[in-house]
């Protein structure tokens, strides 16, 4: 008899979430009784709970077979993230026992599977606050980390942010964490999820890590997320935060944006570096452009610009000489030269 | 409208001097940069007295001051022809007009740099002769002239005239602003203890007058925008004669939180907006434009300090009452905001008439540059209910100047790139307007109201002019339209919405973005606003 999914209540709110998705599905109204689930669903249970009986046999090699099976089967299942995939739903009911199992367990390989599901079944069965799923994982195969999908990852992430917060207060280490955040960092960048790389980088309190993990193609997304947070974020995490985003598209040459974060930190050294940076002459004329925008007096030396000419030319642009043709350009353009007198303005 | 002007008409009690200084400004304003107007740069008709010697002088006394660095907004950014144009003034009898001449000097000067430093080089001699008016206008001419640059001959004089004795108050005043107008967020010792012994040397009865308040706003400059780095200075003002220790307090506050979001700051200013008092008090007022300051650093933050303004207006001191104007109009600076506008428009009628007064001049910061046709519909109304206020009428006169600033070509935003980056200078011409508004009776409708003329700091083009690789105007499609905020979404999302095609030089409004409309060209910077260079695209092939 399949337990009264409703009474998982008590696990957590994660589990009344997933609990409520299947409850919607016409197909399968009430989980209690077996006779609403479909032919397949019916035979994979059964084969599961089969498996979790084989697990428990004393035999090493029936045990193997029985965890690789379990295994594949939660690996392939293929229903959406908004419900619980199957294998997990029918597993559920035996977290408690496979747990228990697990205390018993000898140290080996095996014992090192077992980990692993009990990883994953724990994104749905352990209890609020218990960070079991980190537990597991800890001392599971350290397989790649992907394998079991995004929602795996992502509720891993969150259990390590607690995690990590508590062993500050503890003042325990924290290298284990430590290498299962570069695992996930790289799984985000690697699937475009770049905010959730970065939220993580930041309640680990390591945003360094972010730097070689950003390439190319999500760059721009990053920084933007990065100087986004920023605004946000207390001191001196918002100028750590801008600090990285500076170096990561110094890195790429997006020198115009480096430029801004660089006059947003007030940090002369770095609009030097800039200049320095890059040979483009026709660039450095816009970055010109930005600086005089910004009305920042700035002095142009050997170092920033190599030839006199370009020098004159350059810090010509700075010190806003052509400002009034431009801005006569325009008004030309929208043909408002006509000059007007105050009557024309009071009526 | 025929009878509106029967009314104006016949509401001759209306000072006609007030009403031509209210004239030169609107002027001033509206043709700011163009070169021409048709008051003051019309050719010349009679004899001597050259070009503009007949409008000049249908201004009286400090108004003239005014009339003469009109000139100087009208040529703004030319600086040869400004030089040029301004010099006849120099020769005049008239002190006022020496003066004016000098501060227009400064104004066109204003955000263009110079080697041979003609500002200086015009205006040092001046800032020590006898008269104060002739002072106060090479002091301020370059302080507008050499906002932002730390120039230390500069430094040396002013410095000289804050620590004379003899110095009258208004030109310490002055001298304390231009200060913190060149040494901005530079945090400078030496030129913070100036300023400090200034306030020191102070009598009671002087620290009693409106304009004694401007200079420890110079002192607030200096640290603008830099957080913890007052908290020195901050300990010092604490020792200040308490008439104008909370003032400075919060001032100091105010101008190093400017633009940092920090929302402790927030609500420790709205603490002390808070609190109520038997007597008259003038600290809260840099509290609640402090609000605003701080809270302009993002969207969100702007939303919530708007609502928070207005409730202070319901339970708010008479000197909170007067500022929650001016904070608005700082928070929505060429940005018309329909909400703000009707607030603005329903203080505009308020039963104090410095609180009224404020509104105007906020109806027209909130507009400025823009032409906004409802704003000035608004100040239509406003200025035929206030025909026989002739204090109010000035006010609705100078906001109709702002909101056709430019005749709708330029901003006050201190904001650009993406809104991301603040110009210190900006601001501070800003601020400085704004702390001056806190009084309008003696500065702005009094004989001060020259300082108006601090907001050039802040002008600049609100457009997008694309040039080619030979910095030579181009004109190319862009697509222009409402702002998108993509950050976390997947993929590349558009980051335009509601956009229309026009060809360069384009006008872009508050929270407007463009965006190429061709392949031909590479820009070479990806925030398309004010000048940027167009690169050719080598991969582009003409296929229609």
């Amino acid at each position: 008899m399949a337990p009264d999914p409703n009474s998982a209540s008590g696990s957590g709110t994660k589990d009344e979430a997933s609990v409520k998705v299947p409850a919607k599905d016409p197909k399968k109204k009430d989980d209690k009784k077996d006779e609403d689930l479909s032919e397949e669903d019916l035979a994979l249970k059964q084969q599961l709970e089969l498996y979790v009986e084989r697990v428990q046999d004393p035999d090493p090699g029936l045990q193997k077979v029985a965890l690789e099976s379990m295994r594949t089967e939660i690996r392939t299942s293929t229903s959406s993230m908004t419900s619980v995939p199957k294998p997990l739903k029918f597993l559920r009911p035996h977290y408690g026992t496979l747990k228990a199992y697990y205390e018993t367990m000898p140290d080996s390989d095996l014992k090192k599977y077992m980990a692993d599901i009990l990883s994953v079944l724990a994104l749905t069965m352990s209890a609020e606050g218990e960070r079991e799923s980190l537990k597991y994982r800890l001392l599971g195969s350290e397989g790649d980390i992907g394998s079991w999908g995004h929602e795996y990852v992502r509720n891993l992430a969150g259990e390590i942010a607690q995690e990590y917060a508590k062993r500050q207060t503890d003042e325990a280490s924290i290298d284990d964490l430590m290498e299962l955040v570069q695992e996930i960092v790289a799984f985000h960048m690697k699937h475009n999820a770049e905010p959730e790389a970065v939220d993580l980088l930041m309640e680990v309190e390591d945003l360094d890590l972010l730097v070689e993990h950003v390439d190319a193609t999500n760059f721009k997304r990053t920084c933007l997320y990065l100087t986004s947070a920023a605004k946000y974020l207390p001191g001196p995490d918002d100028m750590l935060v801008l600090d990285i985003a500076y170096m990561i598209y110094l890195k790429f040459e997006e020198f115009p944006n480096a430029l801004q974060i660089a006059l947003f930190l007030d940090n002369m050294q770095y609009v030097k570096q800039i200049f320095t940076s890059c040979d483009d002459l026709l660039r450095k004329k816009q970055f010109c452009y930005i600086l005089a925008r910004h009305g920042i007096t700035l002095e142009l030396d050997d170092d920033m610009v190599p030839d006199d000419d370009d020098r004159y030319a350059l810090q010509d642009i700075v010190n806003n000489v052509k400002l009034s043709e431009g801005y006569l350009t325009l008004a030309r353009d929208i043909e408002v030269m006509e000059p007007k007198s105050p009557e024309d303005i009071y009526k | 409208a025929h009878l509106l002007d029967g009314r104006a008409s016949a509401g001759a009690s209306v000072d006609s001097a007030r009403q031509n200084l209210a004239a030169t400004f609107v002027n001033a304003f509206v043709n700011a940069g163009f070169g021409q107007d048709k008051l003051m740069t019309v050719p010349s008709d009679a004899s001597s007295g050259g070009s503009s010697g007949n409008w000049l002088f249908k201004n009286k006394e400090h108004g003239k001051m005014s009339a003469a660095a009109s000139l100087g907004m009208i040529l703004l950014w030319d600086v040869d022809s400004g030089l040029a144009q301004i010099d006849k003034y120099f020769h005049s009898t008239d002190n006022h007009v020496i003066a004016g001449a000098l501060l227009g000097v400064g104004i066109v000067n204003c955000g263009i740099r110079n080697d041979c430093d003609p500002a200086l080089a015009l205006l040092s001699e001046y800032v020590g002769r006898e008269d104060a008016c002739i002072r106060i206008g090479a002091i301020m001419g370059l302080g507008i002239s050499y906002a932002g640059t730390q120039n230390d001959q500069i430094r040396h004089k002013l410095s000289t005239i804050l620590n004379d004795a003899k110095s009258p108050l208004d030109v310490i005043a002055f001298s304390a602003i231009s200060l913190g107008l060149i040494y901005v967020g530079s945090c400078n010792e030496e030129v913070a203890q100036a300023i400090i012994f200034a306030l020191m040397d102070r009598s009671e009865s002087e620290l009693g007058e409106p304009l004694t308040r401007l200079i420890p706003l110079g002192l607030g400059l200096l640290y603008l925008g830099k957080q913890e780095s007052v908290e020195a200075t901050a300990e010092v003002s604490k020792t200040f004669n308490e008439k104008i220790r909370k003032y400075c307090d919060m001032t100091l506050l105010s101008c190093a939180y400017a633009g940092t979001g920090n929302v402790l700051k927030v609500q420790n200013l709205l603490g002390h907006c808070a609190q109520h008092h038997e007597k008259g008090e003038a600290y809260q007022g840099p509290a609640v434009l402090g609000i605003a300051m701080v809270a302009m650093a993002e969207e969100l933050g702007l939303e919530m300090a708007i609502r928070s303004l207005e409730h202070l207006l319901q339970y708010g001191e008479q000197n909170i009452r007067r500022a929650v104007p001016l904070a608005l109009g700082l928070l929505c600076i060429s940005n018309p905001k329909v909400n703000v506008m009707d607030t603005l428009s329903r203080l505009s009628h308020d039963t104090d008439s410095e609180v009224a007064m404020a509104a105007v001049i906020s109806l027209g910061l909130i507009g400025s540059g823009t032409n906004n046709a409802r704003i000035a519909g608004m100040l239509r109304n406003l200025s035929s209910y206030y025909y026989k206020d002739a204090n109010l009428l000035f006010c609705v006169r100078i906001a109709q100047g702002l909101v056709h600033m430019g005749k709708g070509l330029l901003t006050l935003n201190p904001y650009h790139s993406d809104r991301f980056l603040l110009s210190p200078t900006a601001l501070a011409g800003i601020v400085t307007t704004l702390f001056a508004c806190l009084d309008m009776k003696a500065v702005i409708v009094g004989k001060y109201h020259y300082v108006l003329y601090f907001l050039v700091l802040a002008m600049q083009p609100r457009m997008l002019l694309t040039v080619d690789e030979n910095l030579k105007p181009l004109s190319v499609p862009v697509r222009v339209g409402q702002a998108v905020d993509v950050v976390g979404q997947a993929g590349r999302p558009k980051t335009i919405t509601g956009f229309q095609t026009h060809s360069t030089p384009v006008l872009l409004a508050a929270g407007d973005r463009a965006e190429l409309a061709t392949e031909k060209y590479i820009p070479l910077s990806p925030i398309l606003e004010g000048f940027v260079i167009l690169k050719e695209n080598p991969d582009y092939r003409e296929d229609h």
